[in-house]
């Protein structure tokens, strides 16, 4: 899976469980480092959340991801840290126990880069058009999107510099500020290289509020296969 | 601990000889000389030390910025690059948000000398405590009873004369197992499954380290980048044993600080270790055993083979 969908899931469900933990009040995710251990997945893959710490200002969650077509292995682990809202005049939009059966493959889906109306291209930036399918219920950019941006512009970077298959792995993101106008560039920047891979510090700006800081990830990129 | 100054001469951040050159807005400054007790088995500076680094530059940035409030690292991320073995490190911080609740700095971190290249990045994100709810308690780093805040400051003590993982008393947990979260139960705390590169150890090793004034924060608490030093330690040594004693270099360090290690020992435990050729990751939890195994931390840690 993709990083960007992967940071997605995990940014649902731990999203998902500070909220549940914070209850009645509504959070907002501020960060979350995803540790990909490994690359050959599967699928589908499994998603199991555990609220770490509630506090008042705060809660943390840890995320497991395991394989379930390769015997259940461990692919991936992640901490979520949400912020917590001072809001408790919104409805809860679902009853308890909350059950979202898992939608069948879609064969005839739209690739990330498609659903999520970012511009084809190469090099340091990439673009994303704020259209609405892609605001959260507050209105604003949803943190996959983000997510994916970052992970496009991160492999994008890579251009150039390693002609064969690249793929976002480990990341460390923080969501800065609320994109709400759009468009949204990604600039990245290498920042080191090992052997594991490259380091990429992507940026995220909405340019329709005075070019604005709203996100920043260091992403490892790995080379998946030789160049070409 | 009686706190007349921060941190007082027979400290850890004394002994490693940090410096710091704190503007009092939102940047600032540090640095650290590089001596054998400070590299790792890799013959590299360890990451709990350029964390621990990343930490007092960001919290002297912090400190200046949230004045008059106050403010606890809620978590701090480090990926390097080139490994540093001698020289000077330093770690340039500046703010990346100030928020209502939060603040995040990041942190370019450079060999010295050496070329253009960046050793280290590092980001950490600090959860702001209100002067009104007795958030500040203490004087910001460096600063002495009554005094401003020095432009430049350098803490000074006596040195390392023994490696500091030795110096902070950081040793093999003799104690019994512990469940070190007890919101999850042990059987969904089992190690990851095996894996070509790095197999599950059979035999975890935990860690531990002695809650004393050497490693207290201005809080009373274990100082940051102690426990992040501990949770390196700890994966590293967990995943050279998984990979049946090749090397390791760990490249990638990141601390969710949960809670305050006040009591002692702290005792840190794998508690997934997984990885491919490319490398391995282990999730290390940190609790204080001395306070019901309360779990005060997680480390996450990636490491490659040398």
């Amino acid at each position: 899976m993709a990083l960007g969908g992967l940071i997605t899931a995990i940014d649902s469900l731990g999203g998902f469980a500070c909220g549940l933990a914070v209850l009645p009040q509504w959070i907002v995710t501020a960060s979350l480092t995803v540790r990909v251990a490994r690359l050959d997945q599967v699928g589908p893959l499994g998603f199991e959340a555990r609220v770490l710490r509630r506090g008042r200002v705060s809660a943390v969650c840890r995320v497991d991801v395991r394989d379930e077509g390769a015997g259940g292995r461990a692919v991936a682990w992640a901490v979520v840290t949400s912020a917590v809202l001072d809001r408790d005049d919104l409805p809860l939009p679902s009853p308890r126990p909350v059950v979202v059966p898992m939608p069948a493959p879609d064969p005839g889906a739209p690739i990330p880069e498609q659903f999520f109306a970012i511009e084809p291209g190469a090099g340091p930036v990439t673009r994303l058009e704020l259209v609405d399918r892609l605001r959260n219920p507050w209105g604003i950019l949803h943190g996959g999107a983000i997510a994916t941006l970052a992970d496009v512009a991160a492999t994008r970077s890579m251009t150039g510099r390693h002609d064969g298959p690249v793929a976002s792995a480990d990341t460390v993101m923080h969501f800065l500020a609320p994109v709400r106008v759009g468009p949204v560039d990604a600039r990245a920047r290498i920042v080191g290289r090992r052997t594991d891979g490259t380091v990429v510090l992507v940026s995220v700006h909405d340019r329709g509020v005075d070019d604005r800081l709203c996100a920043q990830a260091a992403i490892t990129v790995r080379e998946v296969g030789p160049a070409q | 601990m009686a706190i007349d100054r921060y941190p007082p001469p027979n400290h850890v951040l004394s002994d490693l000889g940090i410096e710091i050159e704190a503007s009092g807005g939102s940047t600032a400054v540090a640095r650290l000389p590089v001596t054998p007790h400070v590299l790792g088995a890799d013959g590299a500076v360890h990451l709990g030390v350029i964390a621990t680094l990343v930490d007092v530059v960001g919290g002297a940035i912090a400190a200046a910025v949230l004045v008059p409030d106050w403010m606890a690292t809620a978590d701090l991320a480090l990926q390097a690059f080139d490994p540093v073995r001698d020289g000077t490190i330093e770690a340039r911080g500046s703010v990346l948000r100030r928020g209502r609740t939060t603040l995040v700095v990041e942190a370019a971190v450079s060999a010295r000398p050496a070329g253009p290249e960046l050793a280290a990045w590092g980001t950490m994100t600090f959860a702001v405590l209100p002067a009104n709810t007795g958030g500040r308690q203490h004087r910001p780093v460096g600063v002495h009873r009554g005094g401003r805040r020095p432009r430049s400051v350098s803490f000074g003590g006596a040195g390392l004369d023994r490696a500091l993982v030795d110096a902070i008393g950081i040793t093999a947990f003799e104690g019994p197992p512990h469940r070190a979260d007890p919101a999850v139960p042990a059987s969904s705390t089992a190690a990851f499954p095996a894996t070509a590169t790095a197999p599950s150890s059979p035999s975890p090793t935990s860690l531990s380290l002695p809650v004393v004034d050497y490693v207290r924060n201005s809080f009373g608490a274990v100082q940051g980048g102690m426990v992040a030093l501990l949770g390196e330690v700890t994966a590293a040594r967990n995943l050279q044993a998984a990979g049946d004693g090749c090397d390791v270099r760990p490249v990638d360090l990141q601390v969710t600080y949960l809670a305050t290690g006040r009591v002692g020992p702290l005792v840190a435990t794998p508690r997934a270790v997984a990885g491919d050729p490319a490398g391995a990751i282990a999730v290390v939890e940190v609790v204080d055993a001395g306070a019901g195994d309360r779990l005060t931390s997680l480390v996450s840690v990636r490491a490659v083979p040398v």
